[in-house]
């Protein structure tokens, strides 16, 4: 049995010792340690929702430009949010492309989708790309909240083989990338998201507080003995214990944060049992946790793989048995095409549930779609060419507003990511292959 | 990665991959410290504190390189991971170090699906995990035809008085007995002996019955107990964290060092220095002094244990971490440790230990030895699991998904049917040392009555699997028969020849093909059985001279096995169209049907057993193989071929093999 938590209310329950008080959003949307004053501005989160194996482009761009277009087939769910949803054309991951590294090309679309650089063709030893955008936003800004950031996804199941012609699973299995060589799995379990937004069971302040006190002196354990370590091994084995470090200290500092911000949140849906069979209750699921972590201010950025690159999951309940991967190398097959676009309609449709609970739900002086930038797209245009350049994007909320712009053929998508950390507050000079920050979007507010 | 030069038969369509200037033949190369994977990490965790309730399942999935989930260059640490390791290693180190109330005598059934008996019904194998010493009832029931029999049972070896077997409800005999057991883990062994002629069956003989009664068969033993426990609040856990053994609440602080030392040898699996034990000692200390108990103060250390990096990650340490050309013996312990790992994806057991304490690990003869033990282990199970599991891409069962409406018969029993059938064949294999081209070619197989019936299969009775001689004319014998690789490498709606030609390629040959060039023209998928066969489809497909460089291979391979439709059933139709199962591969060799494409397949022995090894060693390794592995792999496969394939000789032999013994420092910057 899955509760999806269809009721999400926007009151969130402080707990005391037994007692629970229902609080204002304002006090928890801005916890004493970050909040210079009560009415402090909200803060803008960044979200990005990955779909695989491209998308049905001529149902997915509009006409025409401006504000005035026309929904697509594929993109027609969010019509009833068109007040909120701006389609960018044009944009291109031109580090998709080869480059001279042969086949590969859904292995480099996860890989380049938020990095803008070219992945080391390998099959484990050595993996390489880039910092991505949502990890360089969580390097600036993530230290504010408990989590610097949520990586999340729908699991579709490939285990065992390689991934892509040569290219480690890594590079299809995640968008989000901590270092360039260090991808950030998605979480694909939502009781095991419940359970880190708001704990395992209930604890009392007392349990809590020498609970933490404890991990803090397991946790300097822990560290002086990698540190130890560290000056005794080879390069390779000395990453591996940066990783462990680096690791140890982003815990260290949850901690802190937790020890300032001793709330302890009952949230508004339960606890899930696991993963729900239907796809779109899994979606949903994972779109609501995020709302959640949203909204009690657990994180501000995540990034959200509707499916793995090269993913071969099969949607019964839209009456699609094949696999999604062999479908889109549909070669003008029109039977094939028509099952495609379905697949993506019925993407965009969980992309549309999302959007509009968030605009449903109170933030600050807005809603939670106010103060929210949702990316949505993929690494790959046409998934039957592999093509890289014109990707299927929108970006909804944040105060963007409704349109479609086409850019010039080949505009880096990191333009549009420097454009983003812009208005997330964080500046960068350049970030992979950007240029300079997009232009042409709405002047942020 | 060094190009593929498996399979003799067929020139590699793989572009010659650019090789920079050799390096010197004797190069074992280096292996990156390996993360434990989540299996690793829950059998690790099981032998260390005999904890037992996965507390990996909720980690991250592990990323794969070269096919495998346990390679150390793949395996991160993000900080996600790092937060489930200390919320597990708190639970666990919680479970462990608190006392357990006194046990309750439970009722545990072990039937014949645990059975390590293959194939015989009149007897049951089955290992128990006794929580306390105490008086233990057990009783063992019979099915199948009401025979006289008695019933010999042992624990461990050790037997108990034969007792004759009684009749009890439903036609079924039973036998009781009992017995003062200590805690631990035990074999049990149920075995029928014969007390006079066999029972006549009135219904089958009259011809009201459609078949004979079964065979009698040992059905379940139930063990009752621990009545009258002895040391109620010692569970196995608390005795492996408190070795002492003293009663609880009764700790001393000499204990406590020497328990954790204890521990933390077994847990970074070499032997510690007093540093590192002071340190640990302090954190209980350090506890007591903020009013813990001590039994709390001992929680905190052991969490501090499973999240320490020397736990988490096998370290292999080097003398001259920084030079490429210092290479070096790895240390006793950690042979040891790379030993287990590879055969139990778990840490050394204290046997394995002892042997690289005493410096008797590297003797051949005490090397063979415990190889031997460990295979004939319980625990060899993980090589089933996670590297047939891998390899041959049994785990992708799990989630494969064909469509309900064509293949109705693809239920979750089926599922599993065929996941046992191939786990099965790979443990006979490693179990009764045959050889490894059997994996290509043999006349047996395990099945159960529902995989029997599936296969066409008369006269195997009984959901428990035993192993099969192959009738003439089943179609079946050897993986590439087995419905459920013949499955992995379908797609939900139909068979697919290229995905079962690159399944070959891939895993049975080590000769991967490069994906298709971009826009080539498709399929017509609704034609397929109705206006054309497939096979006519792919052959115009393959008339595209880009295609053909690859198709020719692959196809032809997967042809072969067209017989098989995408669940692995045997068919002679596709749609309204006869199976054409022959094909010509580019070098002129030409086959009809699966017998045939096999006997090609395994015709070149030493192409197959290269491949195994291939796979093997990376496996066993930790890391992707390079150009200077290529002598040591050539070494191990003609070793193997001396000795007959044996699977032992090729294990033998990997371990044996320099990059198994040796590694070396590595350049860079520091």
């Amino acid at each position: 049995m899955i509760v999806t938590g269809k009721h999400l209310s926007r009151r969130t329950l402080l707990r005391g010792i037994g007692t629970a008080i229902a609080l204002p959003m304002l006090d928890c949307m801005t916890p004493a340690f970050a909040a210079p004053s009560r009415a402090a501005k909200s803060p803008m989160r960044l979200a990005f929702a990955y779909v695989p194996n491209g998308v049905m482009m001529n149902d997915w761009t509009p006409a025409l430009e401006g504000a005035e277009f026309e929904f697509p087939r594929i993109l027609r769910p969010l019509e009833p949010l068109r007040e909120h949803v701006l389609v960018l054309s044009g944009l291109a991951q031109h580090n998709g492309d080869p480059l001279g590294d042969g086949p590969g090309d859904h292995a480099r679309a996860a890989s380049t989708f938020l990095t803008g650089s070219h992945p080391k063709k390998t099959a484990g030893a050595d993996i390489h790309v880039g910092v991505s955008v949502d990890q360089v936003a969580a390097q600036h800004i993530g230290h504010a909240t408990r989590f610097a950031s949520l990586e999340l996804g729908c699991d579709d199941g490939r285990i065992t083989g390689n991934c892509d012609s040569g290219y480690s699973c890594a590079y299809s299995n995640s968008i989000s990338w901590r270092t360039p060589s260090m991808p950030l799995p998605p979480e694909v379990n939502p009781r095991a998201v419940f359970e880190r937004l708001f704990g395992a069971e209930p604890e009392t302040p007392e349990a809590r507080a020498r609970r933490r006190r404890t991990e803090k002196s397991i946790l300097d354990f822990v560290f002086d003995d990698a540190s130890r370590l560290t000056g005794q091994l080879g390069p390779t084995d000395r990453r591996k214990m940066d990783e462990y470090l680096s690791a140890v200290r982003e815990i260290e500092r949850r901690i802190q944060m937790a020890e300032k911000d001793d709330r302890q949140i009952v949230p508004s849906i339960d606890k899930p049992d696991g993963v729900p069979a239907a796809y779109a209750d899994y979606a949903r699921l994972l779109f609501d946790l995020l709302l959640l972590a949203f909204q009690t201010d657990q994180t501000r950025i995540a990034t959200y793989m509707l499916g793995r690159e090269g993913s071969t999951r099969t949607y019964r309940e839209i009456g699609i048995a094949d696999a999604h991967h062999p479908l889109t190398h549909h070669r003008g097959n029109p039977e094939w095409i028509e099952k495609i676009t379905r697949i993506n309609t019925y993407h965009v449709e969980q992309l549309a549930y999302f959007l509009g609970k968030l605009n449903s739900t109170q933030d600050g002086d807005g809603t939670l779609l106010d103060h929210t930038l949702v990316v949505y797209g993929s690494g790959l245009s046409d998934g039957n060419r592999h093509l890289h350049d014109d990707l299927p994007l929108l970006v909804a909320g944040g105060g963007m507003g409704r349109g479609h712009i086409r850019y010039p053929h080949a505009t880096p998508m990191n333009n549009l990511h420097l454009a983003l950390l812009d208005r997330a507050g964080v500046k960068v000079e350049s970030l992979g292959d950007s240029q300079s920050e997009l232009d042409h979007l709405p002047a942020s507010s | 990665m060094r190009a593929a030069t498996c399979f003799a038969l067929l020139t590699t369509c793989l572009l010659a991959q650019p090789r920079d200037e050799t390096p010197a033949p004797s190069d074992p190369g280096r292996v990156t410290a390996r993360r434990l994977n989540r299996y690793e990490y829950n059998n690790t965790i099981r032998d260390l504190l005999a904890v037992d309730f996965q507390p990996a399942a909720d980690f991250p999935a592990d990323d794969s390189g070269y096919g495998f989930d346990n390679i150390g260059d793949v395996l991160s640490l993000s900080p996600v991971l790092m937060e489930k390791y200390l919320a597990a290693a708190e639970k666990i180190a919680q479970f462990a170090a608190e006392p357990v109330p006194l046990p309750k005598p439970t009722i545990q059934r072990h039937g014949r699906g645990e059975n390590r008996a293959a194939g015989r019904a009149a007897e049951l194998i089955v290992s128990h995990r006794f929580p306390a010493e105490g008086d233990y009832n057990f009783v063992i029931n019979v099915s199948g035809r009401p025979d006289p029999l008695r019933v010999r049972f042992s624990i461990d070896g050790a037997p108990l008085p034969i007792a004759k077997l009684q009749p009890d409800v439903e036609d079924h005999g039973v036998a009781e007995m009992q017995l003062h057991v200590r805690s631990g883990e035990y074999t049990l062994r149920a075995e029928l002996i014969p007390d006079g002629p066999p029972a006549p069956d009135p219904d089958f003989e009259d011809g009201q019955s459609p078949r004979p009664l079964a065979e009698p068969a040992v059905a379940y033993i139930e063990v009752r107990g621990p009545y009258h426990p002895l040391q109620p609040s010692r569970s196995e856990s608390y005795a492996r964290v408190f070795p002492c053994g003293h009663a609880p609440g009764h700790h001393s602080l000499e204990c406590v060092r020497t328990s954790l030392a204890t521990l933390a040898r077994r847990a970074y699996r070499r032997p510690v220095t007093g540093q590192e034990v002071d340190s640990l000692v302090r954190l209980v200390q350090s506890a007591r002094q903020q009013g813990d108990a001590f039994d709390r103060g001992m929680q905190v250390a052991i969490t501090a244990l499973l999240v320490s990096p020397h736990f988490l990650f096998r370290i292999e340490r080097d003398p001259n971490p920084s030079d490429p050309l210092a290479t070096h013996q790895i240390t006793d312990f950690e042979l040891a440790t790379r030993l287990s790992y590879f055969l139990w994806s778990s840490m050394p057991d204290d046997e394995l230990f002892r042997a690289a304490s005493d410096h008797s690990l590297r003797q051949s003869k005490i090397l063979r030895a415990q190889i031997q033990r460990m295979l004939a282990d319980r625990k060899a199970k993980a090589l089933v699991e996670n590297f047939a599991g891998q390899w041959l891409q049994l785990r992708n069962l799990d989630t494969l998904k064909p469509d309900p409406d064509r293949f109705p018969a693809f239920d979750g029993r089926l599922r599993r049917d065929l996941q046992r059938e191939s786990q099965l064949f790979f443990e006979s294999i490693l179990r009764d040392d045959r050889s490894i081209l059997e994996f290509l070619d043999v006349d047996y197989t395990f099945l159960n009555e529902r995989l029997a019936d599936f296969y066409g299969i008369p006269a195997v009775r009984g959901a428990e699997f035993r192993r099969v001689t192959l009738p003439p004319g089943s179609h079946r014998g050897g993986i590439l028969t087995q419905a459920a690789i013949l499955a992995v490498s379908s797609y939900p709606t139909r068979t697919s020849p290229v995905i079962r030609g690159k399944w070959i390629l891939e895993n049975i040959l080590d000769t991967p093909p490069p994906p298709p060039p971009p826009n080539v023209p498709n399929l017509d998928e609704k034609a397929i059985g109705k206006t054309a066969s497939l096979r006519t489809q792919l052959e115009q497909h393959r008339a595209n001279p880009v295609c053909r460089g690859c198709h020719a291979r692959m196809d032809v391979l997967g042809f072969g096995l067209e017989n098989y439709d995408a669940i692995g059933r045997w068919r002679t139709h596709d749609g309204g169209f006869p199976i054409d199962a022959s094909g010509k591969l580019p070098n002129g060799q030409s086959f009809s049907g699966p017998e045939a494409l096999k006997q090609l397949l395994v015709s070149d022995k030493d192409a197959f057993a290269r491949c195994l090894t291939d796979k093997l060693l990376t496996y066993a390794l930790g890391r992707g193989l390079e150009d200077y592995d290529q002598p040591a792999v050539e070494s191990i496969v003609r070793a193997t071929a001396a000795e007959g394939y044996k699977f032992r000789a090729l294990v033998e032999q990997i371990v044996s093999s320099r990059p198994f013994q040796m590694r070396r420092g590595e350049a860079g910057h520091p």
